[in-house]
């Protein structure tokens, strides 16, 4: 019995270990502050939502197949969450029976009935829910989960199960069979099923003759100690394979609870958004090197909810190359992030920051961003720089998607351009699409000189008083960043005023 | 079954040896510490104690044909897959004899004959097996051609086609049983079999739906001891009385076959044991990098070997990343003693050791570690290695020194072998010098070959019956022993220049220096 809610012939596992490229990935997308969204403080599905988030899907096919899915979960929030709930509790309860270690195979034995009572209450409820909603869903997915619900817990198979937990009690006796094995020692034990009625044993057999039997002496204990041993061994084939059932139930309400947490981590997420008055939308997938977006924001910003968010509009279908100049804390990296969450979101097969948003697939997505924290050591910055620039060329593949922000700026501008150059047209004569942020005005010019027509510049805006509205335009590479704009906030200087210094040294300083 | 065979025949001695089969040595040489040859021993014969093969390896032969006997086995043993057949063949009797030592533990007579049964079959199947594998094998020698004629003579023989026969028939019966046991509060009912549904199969069945992974079940095999409780052993009571007649065939199996081994196959599964272990001791120690051969073994007093290694330093290194390092020999026509100078650590010890082992494994008939080598048959072996523990007394040490070395000289012969591992370290040079020249004199004029480590320069130019060997150091740095001895005149200086290299005070590296 299989829930393949976000494969349609596999699994999903939440066991994946996000490689070291993956936890770069998560830190420059700010992917934990989405996470613990997703979560919503349960930490289960935050596993989940990291998981999936470190596997995200190639095949158009794939993802369609979870938006469908995706589109039913935001629809019917409630039979989703009730769904999971009902997972949720039933694991709940097998953990209290399962308590402490084994025992005895009788004490086992129990406990797996007891089990075993329980979660038949709980596939009762699954059914009944199953039933009651089939016909609200239309993906593949969740049609096909209340079909397996409703065809495979039928009432006789409940009756089946009946007639185990009777037989289970063992009233008229342990029926063996044996074959002789070394030392004639009684081997391949089988337990042959309880008879439910006390027969006479001669009569069951059609026997004239008198049984073989004999009888433990009443005071030897050491008899009956024996006798007890060799029940057990009996009763140790049924408990195993009784534990065994209870495992396989287990592990099929974990399933189901990995899988749906999958969608419960889309609706949490969704609502997060919605409280933070954000949009969502399902992306659109299309055979296109670039990509179109209409107020795609940065959903980071926008759950940690205390900076007015600003979404962008762009254009940039058939754009191999996107470079991103203009001022200093002018929406440039943001607009990165959402860029890179959108592509993420879109092949896990879910919604995206913005409210329109379409593109292509990309082979495996990279991130090359600038890391802060590494300004005090100026001597080995170019040398992580470097390593982590090769980690990426190790593994990426005509394709793939490479969001490179503010790339090589701990040297000097025209090394760093040097090297910049070289790796980003590395990538293109290699369909790698490359989108990027950069002060390094050397490379910016001369790229934009070549006049690529699959590359698309855009500028950090700012209108004439200096103010910027955090919003990316169409524009060519300035000499300057803008960096006495963000002089003036931090020495809180009159905004009007005219700035003294000529905004080249600005740059030079930065 | 009565054997009549008179003697069994042996695969380990020839007939130039057959007074040695009576005389075997019970304790180890006195050389056998010294060359380390008590470790070899100990590793070779190691998880093999039940075959005793410790006196063999105490018995050097004493004829060349006796050699020349033992050699032709192994050839025979090397050839085609005969090794691989004898080792089922004694891997199945080690079975039997353990299953015998249970049979010997058990207390219920039913369960008794059912391990003897399986002991006569794992039996049957050994020698059946061996004869029909050796049937086809293209034997030479003496020793083999001769154990298989006794062993088709024994397969073919009434008794044991009886014994076979009649045991497999017995067990054929026990393995069809099949009964069926009900235990109903202190009461156990045996019957045959009524094929009711198998309860745990019928449990998983209904709830296999479920599964998600393929995992391997959880089997706790909890460990059931062999010999029965009176609990099962009246349930086998029982069984015995609804199948009658499979219990009273084992009882008379049992009764007919309480001895069944044949002299002639326990002593080839002794003795072919001798040549397994050091076979498998020799490729474990010397692996892909050291070389092996079959010596030529003589009574000439003459001995010469490529690439001879110390193979219980070999043993000891196998497996990790450094090597043995190999050494040539020889001493032809008048040349008598080997006079080892040079480095210390250099490898002069080892190499001694080495030249020892050959020569004593050579005698026994075995493969040595060299690449070639021809050896003296040598009618004793002496060894004088230092001996640690008597320094504090050092001139009660040379007293020492020379009571032992004037007891091996009575002894020698000019058909000896004397190894001399750093003597009379404890005396001046000049007394050494003296001393040593005396000694290695009377030796040479014994004729006897040996080995003599020193640090005088002087015992290696003694005469045309002297051979000089020199632990080499590394020609490109001084200070790394390379553990390899060449034939050529004693230097004397290898360990000074070492330590001078040290210090860059080589001469090549003053004259570097001081230019600048």
């Amino acid at each position: 019995m299989k829930a393949h809610l976000l494969f349609a012939d596999a699994d999903f596992t939440s066991a994946a270990h996000p490689s070291q490229l993956q936890r770069d990935i998560r830190a420059d997308l700010e992917l934990d502050t989405v996470l613990t969204a997703m979560a919503g403080g349960d930490p289960f599905l935050r596993d989940v939502a990291d998981a999936s988030l470190i596997q995200p899907l190639t095949d158009p096919d794939k993802i369609t197949y979870r938006q469908d899915a995706l589109r039913d979960a935001l629809s019917q929030p409630e039979v989703i969450r009730n769904l999971y709930a009902v997972c949720v509790q039933t694991l709940t309860e097998e953990k209290k029976i399962y308590g402490w270690g084994l025992g005895s195979p009788t004490s086992s034995l129990h406990r797996s009935i007891e089990a075993l009572e329980m979660f038949i209450v709980h596939l009762r409820q699954l059914r009944l829910l199953a039933a009651e909603n089939a016909a609200a869903f239309h993906s593949a997915a969740f049609r096909e989960l209340c079909r397996m619900l409703t065809a495979e817990l039928s009432d006789e198979y409940f009756a089946e199960i009946d007639d185990h937990l009777a037989r289970l009690r063992f009233r008229h006796g342990v029926l063996l069979s044996a074959r002789l094995g070394h030392a004639n020692k009684g081997t391949q034990l089988v337990l042959r099923r309880p008879l439910q009625h006390k027969v006479p044993l001669l009569e069951r057999l059609g026997f004239a003759h008198p049984a073989h039997s004999m009888t433990i002496a009443d005071r030897d204990e050491a008899g009956f100690n024996a006798l007890s041993n060799l029940r057990n061994r009996g009763l140790d084939l049924v408990a195993a394979a009784l534990a065994q059932s209870c495992d396989h139930i287990k592990s099929f309400f974990v399933m189901l609870r990995t899988e749906l947490a999958f969608y419960l981590t889309a609706l949490n997420l969704r609502d997060a958004l919605d409280r933070a008055g954000q949009n969502v939308c399902i992306p659109v997938l299309e055979d296109d090197a670039g990509f179109r977006c209409r107020n795609l924001y940065d959903a980071a910003l926008a759950l940690i909810g205390d900076t007015r968010v600003i979404g962008n509009d762009i254009n940039a279908s058939g754009r191999q190359i996107v470079v991103v100049t203009g001022a200093n804390r002018g929406g440039k990296s943001t607009f990165l992030r959402s860029l890179g969450q959108a592509q993420l979101l879109t092949q896990c097969g879910l919604f995206v920051p913005a409210d329109q948003f379409t593109t292509g697939i990309r082979e495996r997505i990279f991130t090359h961003f600038k890391r802060e924290e590494d300004a005090s050591m100026h001597s080995g910055k170019l040398d992580e720089e470097l390593a982590r620039m090769s980690a990426i060329v190790d593994q990426v593949t005509p394709g793939s998607l490479i969001l490179l922000n503010e790339s090589f700026a701990s040297t000097n501008e025209r090394e760093g351009s040097a090297i910049l150059r070289q790796v980003v047209e590395a990538f293109t004569t290699h369909r790698i699409r490359v989108v990027l942020v950069t002060h390094l005005y050397d490379f910016a010019h001369r790229f934009y000189a070549a006049a690529h027509p699959d590359t698309l510049f855009l500028r950090a805006n700012r209108d004439e008083s200096g103010h910027r509205d955090f919003r990316l335009v169409v524009g060519e590479p300035l000499p300057t960043s803008f960096g006495e704009d963000v002089f003036h906030r931090i020495f809180a200087t009159n905004s009007g005023e005219p700035v003294t210094q000529p905004a080249i040294s600005a740059r030079e300083s930065a | 079954m009565a054997q009549t065979t008179p003697q069994p025949v042996s695969i380990l001695f020839g007939p130039s040896e057959s007074d040695t089969t009576a005389h075997l040595v019970e304790v180890p040489p006195a050389e056998f510490a010294d060359l380390n040859l008590d470790q070899l021993v100990a590793d070779v014969t190691a998880g093999r104690d039940e075959y005793e093969l410790k006196p063999y390896f105490y018995t050097p032969l004493t004829t060349p044909a006796g050699v020349e006997f033992r050699h032709d086995v192994l050839r025979d043993l090397q050839a085609g897959n005969v090794t691989e057949t004898v080792r089922t063949f004694a891997g199945a009797m080690r079975g039997m004899r353990a299953l015998l030592a249970e049979a010997d533990g058990l207390r219920y007579p039913r369960q008794k004959q059912r391990v003897l049964l399986d002991a006569v079959i794992r039996y049957v199947r050994a020698v059946g097996g061996l004869s029909a594998a050796l049937m086809s094998a293209e034997l030479v020698s003496a020793g083999m051609l001769g154990f298989r004629d006794r062993l088709d003579a024994y397969v073919a023989s009434e008794g044991f086609s009886v014994l076979a026969a009649d045991a497999d028939q017995v067990a054929d019966a026990l393995d069809e049983l099949e009964y069926e046991f009900l235990i109903d509060g202190g009461r156990i009912s045996v019957l045959p079999l009524t094929g009711e549904t198998d309860y745990s199969a019928a449990v998983a069945g209904t709830f296999a739906k479920f599964q998600q992974a393929t995992a391997a079940s959880k089997s706790e095999n909890r460990a059931d001891p062999v010999a029965m409780n009176h609990v099962e052993a009246g349930i086998l009571n029982l069984v015995a009385e609804v199948f009658p007649d499979q219990f009273a065939a084992l009882d008379r199996f049992a009764h007919d076959h309480q001895v069944f081994q044949s002299a002639t196959i326990a002593r080839f599964d002794r003795e072919v044991q001798f040549y397994l272990a050091y076979a498998e001791y020799l490729a474990r120690a010397t692996g892909d990098t050291v070389a092996t051969c079959l010596p030529a073994v003589t009574a000439d007093r003459t001995s010469a070997a490529c690439a001879a290694v110390d193979v219980v330093l070999a043993a000891k290194l196998a497996g990790s990343s450094q090597p043995v390092v190999a050494n040539d020999f020889s001493l032809t026509r008048d040349e008598r003693l080997l006079v080892v100078t040079g480095a210390n650590q250099g490898g002069k010890t080892t190499f001694a050791r080495a030249f020892g082992q050959l020569h004593y494994l050579g005698a026994l008939g075995l493969p040595v570690a060299a690449s070639s080598a021809t050896l003296h048959l040598f009618d004793r072996m002496f060894t004088h290695f230092e001996r640690q523990e008597d320094l504090q007394n050092l001139s009660g040490k040379l007293e020492d020194d020379l009571v032992r070395i004037h007891a091996i000289l009575q002894q020698a012969t000019g058909d000896s072998i004397i190894i001399m591992n750093e003597i009379f370290t404890s005396t001046t040079v000049s007394d050494a010098v003296f001393l040593g020249t005396q000694i290695l004199g009377r030796i040479i004029a014994l004729g006897a070959l040996g080995v003599c480590v020193t640090f005088v320069d002087e015992l290696s130019t003694l005469g045309p019956e002297t051979v000089s060997m020199v632990a080499d150091v590394d020609p490109a740095d001084v200070t790394t022993r390379t553990f390899h001895l060449s034939r050529r005149p004693a230097d004397g200086l290898a360990h000074a220049t070492a330590i001078a290299a040290r210090y860059g005070l080589t001469t090549e590296r003053l004259q570097e220096r001081v230019q600048q």
